[in-house]
């Protein structure tokens, strides 16, 4: 599904990304871990064409993205959700998850006016099955911007199911969330969006990672230094290292 | 207050909203533009060349008019798509300053019945004549100027509810997450400067024709920034707010003759007050969202 190859990106010196190899197989899910700043998020970035690459290629689908546009990679079938939780405040709940479909083929330039075709009514009622799926059925007409935290991750979660994505990125999905969120969250990746789809989810909780991965990646400074199942990646000399060395797992 | 008056004064209203509906479609996609007054010029001019100096019909004229502004407003667009922010904006206003100037020195003249008929620099364009030669009078001139102001304004609402009218507002609110929907924010961003250059030269066209008269000073810097300050005043959220705007600046400030002369300062204060407790309008999103909830609500009680 996804391959890097020699993938590096610095900022201002400081290398972010390293000569990153990485490939993950139809259907798998991939946790990404790593300490603060190991460029996990910067290599959701790359991929998704938000950053450029200094060096090294992308390719989904052996097609070569590493210089497309994050529009483009997007309709490739690529959708992610951000560490730092990025709605449209401004619009109501299920807006916010009928934007995902705007771009999608289907609705073309017609379907971009028409609000009463058939077609249209469909697409809105995926939305609605969506917003159920993720609980928020009831909240659909209230503004996004006025959702509790857990409430806007799902909601960014619906948004990037709408386009039925075959590669889902999920960044910290659990970011922020009590225990409790954080079990029903693992509980509604795995049995809702996971299932049909490749995914690699950047997380520091374990009990998500373990819930959802079948295989850990960890970066440590731009650099991968464990790839592979998640109870012997743990283990890892290095991987402890670069954990105790500063923050714990569970941070 | 006597009938030809309150004609005017209505005309002028219906004129400049359309301006305003330009400016504020620009708000929308999160763009602050000084230069939507070019468009307006552009079109004047454009209109009046047509009818007054090429025998075209008065439907013609406008057409043309709105069309000269739309290809105008596509080559301002193509090099400004990149430009966000301050440096948008202070690229709008050099183009507007650019085309106000070009009009000080453009003279453009034939002969017709024995008298020149043009553009002719600062001078400006007179005798642009056309609807009184067909004998239209203010009152169906006013009709004329209300019916396509209304044919815009629902071209607006029904944009509103489409998937077009929300990609707009989403590039307004975060283009990036705009992007990541997988949509070419850039082109987009073409399409409502060229969108808003069309809908303001509806509004010159409009203009050129009930003055008869434009010259190059009219298209100043403050009729930009009047039309920004409408949708600031009258809302984002619904282009029902701009009009509004222009209907309290025009229809209260201007024209009752009593406060007119301190205007600017009651108008400069509104802006001022609003851009503090309510930054994006009386109509704000929030507004409109409760309003539209409001409404469902009433359309489920009934049924």
């Amino acid at each position: 599904m996804l391959r890097i190859e020699g993938l590096s990106r610095s900022f201002g010196g400081v290398a972010a990304l390293e000569a990153l190899d990485l490939a993950v197989a139809d259907g798998e899910v991939v946790g990404l871990i790593g300490p603060n700043g190991s460029g996990k998020t910067t290599l959701f970035n790359v991929i998704t064409g938000v950053h450029a690459a200094d060096s090294g290629r992308v390719l989904l689908r052996d097609e070569d993205i590493t210089k497309s546009t994050p529009a483009a990679i997007v309709r490739l079938g690529i959708a992610r959700t951000f560490q730092n939780l990025r709605i449209f405040q401004r619009m109501s709940v299920r807006e916010n998850v009928w934007v995902g479909q705007h771009s999608l083929p289907s609705v073309g330039p017609l379907g971009l006016l028409s609000n009463r075709s058939a077609a249209e009514r469909a697409r809105r009622a995926e939305v609605d099955g969506l917003l159920d799926a993720v609980g928020l059925a009831d909240r659909r007409n209230v503004l996004a911007g006025s959702l509790p935290l857990p409430e806007q991750r799902r909601l960014e979660l619906a948004r990037a199911l709408a386009r039925s994505p075959a590669l889902l990125l999920l960044d910290e999905p659990a970011g922020g969330m009590t225990p409790a969120e954080t079990a029903e969250m693992a509980a509604l990746i795995r049995d809702f969006a996971v299932p049909g789809r490749t995914c690699i989810v950047i997380e520091h909780k374990l009990d998500l990672i373990s819930t959802l991965c079948q295989r850990l990646c960890v970066l440590n400074f731009g650099r991968k230094i464990a790839d592979g199942e998640p109870g012997q990646v743990l283990e890892h000399p290095e991987v402890l290292e670069a954990y105790l060395g500063g923050d714990t797992l569970d941070a | 207050m006597d009938d030809i008056y309150l004609i005017a004064v209505l005309s002028n209203i219906g004129m400049i909203s359309f301006i305003a509906l330009s400016a504020y479609l620009l708000l929308v996609v999160g763009e602050i533009s000084f230069g939507q007054q070019a468009f307006f010029a552009v079109s004047a001019y454009g209109s009046g060349i047509a009818t007054a100096m090429w025998g075209w019909p008065i439907w013609l004229g406008l057409l043309w008019g709105a069309l000269v502004a739309g290809a105008a407003a596509l080559v301002v667009a193509i090099p400004t798509v990149r430009l966000r922010g301050l440096y948008f904006s202070v690229a709008t206003l050099a183009f507007a300053e650019m085309v106000r100037l070009i009009f000080e020195i453009f003279t453009y003249q034939v002969e017709i019945e024995g008298e020149l008929v043009g553009p002719d620099g600062s001078d400006g364009f007179r005798d642009i004549r056309a609807i009184y030669d067909s004998n239209v009078s203010d009152f169906e001139y006013l009709l004329i100027i209300y019916g396509l102001l209304s044919v815009v304004l629902i071209g607006f609402l029904i944009l509103e509810r489409s998937r077009l009218g929300a990609i707009f507002r989403m590039i307004g609110e975060d283009p990036l997450l705009t992007e990541m929907q997988g949509l070419n924010v850039n082109a987009y961003k073409i399409l409502a400067v060229v969108m808003a250059g069309v809908v303001a030269g509806i509004g010159g066209a409009l203009y050129a024709h009930l003055a008869t008269y434009v010259e190059p000073k009219i298209f100043n810097v403050m009729l930009g920034v009047h039309a920004l300050a409408y949708g600031l005043i009258g809302g984002l959220g619904t282009a029902v707010g701009p009009l509004i705007g222009v209907a309290i600046d025009i229809g209260l400030l201007e024209s009752i003759r009593a406060i007119s002369g301190y205007r600017m300062i009651v108008f400069g204060g509104l802006v001022a007050v609003l851009l503090i407790v309510r930054p994006r309008g009386l109509l704000d999103e929030a507004a409109v969202h409760w309003l539209r909830g409001r409404w469902r609500g009433l359309v489920r009680a009934e049924n």
